[in-house]
């Protein structure tokens, strides 16, 4: 599922947040949307799928998969999430609802979207758990049970149980180490691109984005201010703001500046 | 959670026990007796000295303390020192009024509270959104004796606005004439449940934006719900742990809320006879009330400390030693 964004803008309170966004993701494609923090990506993927604060106001176009969905109605919205559209969040432990079981959880969206009985839903939860990595002995447990990783691997498991054509993960390895961050990002691109569904992958860390995107934005302060294959920028960032990124990741993952790759 | 609801009955009981010594030797340091008030103002002090004799009033302390826990144990709550008459039927008679009144107030808080305060989170509009405002600081801080006296004059028969309601004491047969009972009710508890209701609609509110403002709604979205859906789904029943504490504390809160209440509309409850009781001295009726109401605070937080731990999952494997 395509997206396409054009003169996007958020405000929160009078307070512009994200000014003027144009990007576009074709379907099956995985683009990252690269920025530090407090640069609005989040805000873009919120507007995306109908999730901004009540304070904010949206102006501009985005379209999934054709669908107009700044302005559109709370139905139109909610019956593209989940079922087209898979969302994985940044800290599972305080997205996953701590009174649901994994079980429960990750066929949620099923239960939503899908007219199928107990037993149908449950072999597909089954399946998917296995897909993802997770114990079938899992599915009882709370997810305040489970270890950052897997509380993860059954957001992941939740966001893709619909089969969904698009996948937004905003910054879906944040809240891991770095171990665990490489194997829940191969996870996701092996997953996403068995599907055949595109990603829009939301980052502060380039280190990641290389390993999960082939083309990728540059967002500061709201704005598109560099685009162009992960590689490439993460090569040689043409940008001030995108060289900056790029520095911070090379100190980060590997520890000195000196280092020509990733 | 069997260790757990164990654990909780034992700390009860303790502080019951705790609350029993206190309640009696406080009512022992207040200054004059039942004797004085039964002999009358001014009478000789052998009079008085005869009275308190009678009434076992000179016995050792220790011995008092422990022929009302004996009885305690045993359902009699003891004989009234002025009327005579056995206190636990007295008490019982005050529970029949105050405890539905309660309940009756709690229903209609609950009803206000949650519903107000789910629409005030999903209101959009400023207009709306002030209104709940609005409704909420003022109903919540409206002083109970003025919130019943506007009831009064709002729906009271004969003097009310619109004549809907009785709004002076109970019937003569109780509740063997339940519909009169009833309705005899209903002001007073409609004057604790919207007073109460307002401070719930605030709690629930308050709960359900900090939910909004966190990834789980999100998530809840994410999956497939709308944000109506979302809150009266998922935001409610992850709000419960905190609003079955703030409900609990409000239950127990009007057992010495409708004390003021009783007195307004002149209904005989635990609370009006209370205030009589204490007026005149009647240690043993008055022990006795201090004790029921103690009890049902506990008791309160017992079922509250209870339920969080079956709402929540979090605190029941952190307390079977966690994971």
């Amino acid at each position: 599922m395509a997206i396409e964004v054009s003169g996007l803008s958020v405000d929160i309170g009078g307070r512009p947040i994200v000014s003027d966004v144009a990007m576009g993701v074709a379907d099956g494609e995985r683009v990252g949307l690269v920025g530090s923090s407090g640069s609005g990506k989040s805000m873009i993927a919120k507007a995306l799928l109908g999730l901004l604060p009540r304070q904010a106001s949206a102006s501009g176009s985005a379209r999934l998969g054709g669908t107009e969905v700044i302005g559109a109605d709370e139905t139109t919205l909610a019956g593209l999430r989940g079922r087209y559209v898979g969302v994985v969040f940044q800290n599972p432990g305080s997205s996953l609802n701590p009174v649901l079981s994994v079980g429960r959880q990750i066929e949620l969206p099923l239960k939503l979207h899908y007219d199928l009985d107990a037993g149908d839903r449950h072999e597909r939860v089954m399946a998917m758990m296995r897909k993802v990595g997770l114990d079938a002995s899992l599915a009882g447990r709370y997810p305040h049970e489970l270890s950052g990783g897997q509380q993860q691997r059954v957001g992941i498991a939740t966001a893709l149980i619909t089969s969904p054509r698009l996948i937004i993960a905003d910054e879906p390895t944040t809240a891991l180490d770095s171990i665990t961050q490489r194997q829940i990002v191969d996870l996701l691109v092996s997953l996403v691109d068995g599907a055949g569904a595109s990603m829009l992958f939301i980052t502060h860390d380039f280190s990641v984005l290389a390993r999960a995107t082939s083309r990728c934005y540059v967002l500061d302060r709201g704005r598109i201010v560099d685009s162009g294959q992960t590689a490439g920028l993460l090569a040689s960032p043409q940008v001030a703001q995108s060289r900056r990124l790029v520095e911070a990741a090379r100190k980060l993952t590997l520890g000195g500046p000196d280092m020509e790759t990733l | 959670m069997r260790r757990f609801i164990i654990e909780r009955l034992a700390l009860f009981i303790g502080a019951l026990a705790g609350i029993s010594v206190v309640i009696f030797a406080a009512l022992r340091i207040l200054p004059g007796d039942v004797a004085t008030v039964m002999a009358g103002l001014n009478s000789p002090p052998d009079k008085v000295a005869r009275i308190r004799a009678q009434m076992g009033l000179d016995r050792p302390l220790v011995l008092q303390y422990g022929d009302w826990m004996g009885g305690l144990l045993r359902g009699d709550f003891g004989k009234s020192l002025l009327t005579g008459r056995s206190v636990t039927s007295t008490v019982a008679m005050r529970a029949s009024i105050t405890f539905p009144l309660i309940v009756m107030g709690l229903v209609v808080a609950l009803a206000v509270g949650l519903s107000l305060g789910v629409a005030a989170t999903l209101a959009t509009r400023p207009a709306a959104r002030s209104c709940f405002h609005f409704f909420g600081i003022v109903g919540g801080s409206i002083p109970a004796l003025w919130g019943g006296l506007l009831l009064i004059l709002l729906f009271s028969r004969g003097t009310g606005l619109i004549g809907l309601f009785p709004s002076q004491g109970f019937p003569q047969r109780g509740w063997h004439d339940t519909g009169a009972a009833l309705l005899s009710l209903v002001l007073p508890a409609l004057t604790v449940g919207i007073i109460d209701g307002a401070s719930l609609m605030r709690y629930t509110r308050s709960a359900l934006a900090d939910l909004l403002s966190s990834g789980y709604l999100d998530q809840a979205m994410a999956c497939g719900y709308t944000r109506r859906q979302a809150v009266l789904r998922v935001g409610l029943r992850l709000a419960m742990p905190q609003l079955v504490s703030v409900v609990g504390l409000m239950f127990a809160g009007m057992v010495t809320g409708v004390m003021v209440i009783e007195n307004l509309f002149a209904l005989p409850g635990i609370g009006y006879g209370l205030v009589t009781d204490l007026g005149n001295r009647d240690l043993i009726a008055v022990q006795s009330e201090l004790f029921m109401l103690a009890a049902f605070f506990l008791a309160m937080g017992f079922v509250v400390d209870v339920l969080h731990r079956l709402l929540d999952p979090r605190l029941k494997s952190s307390l079977e030693g966690g994971r």
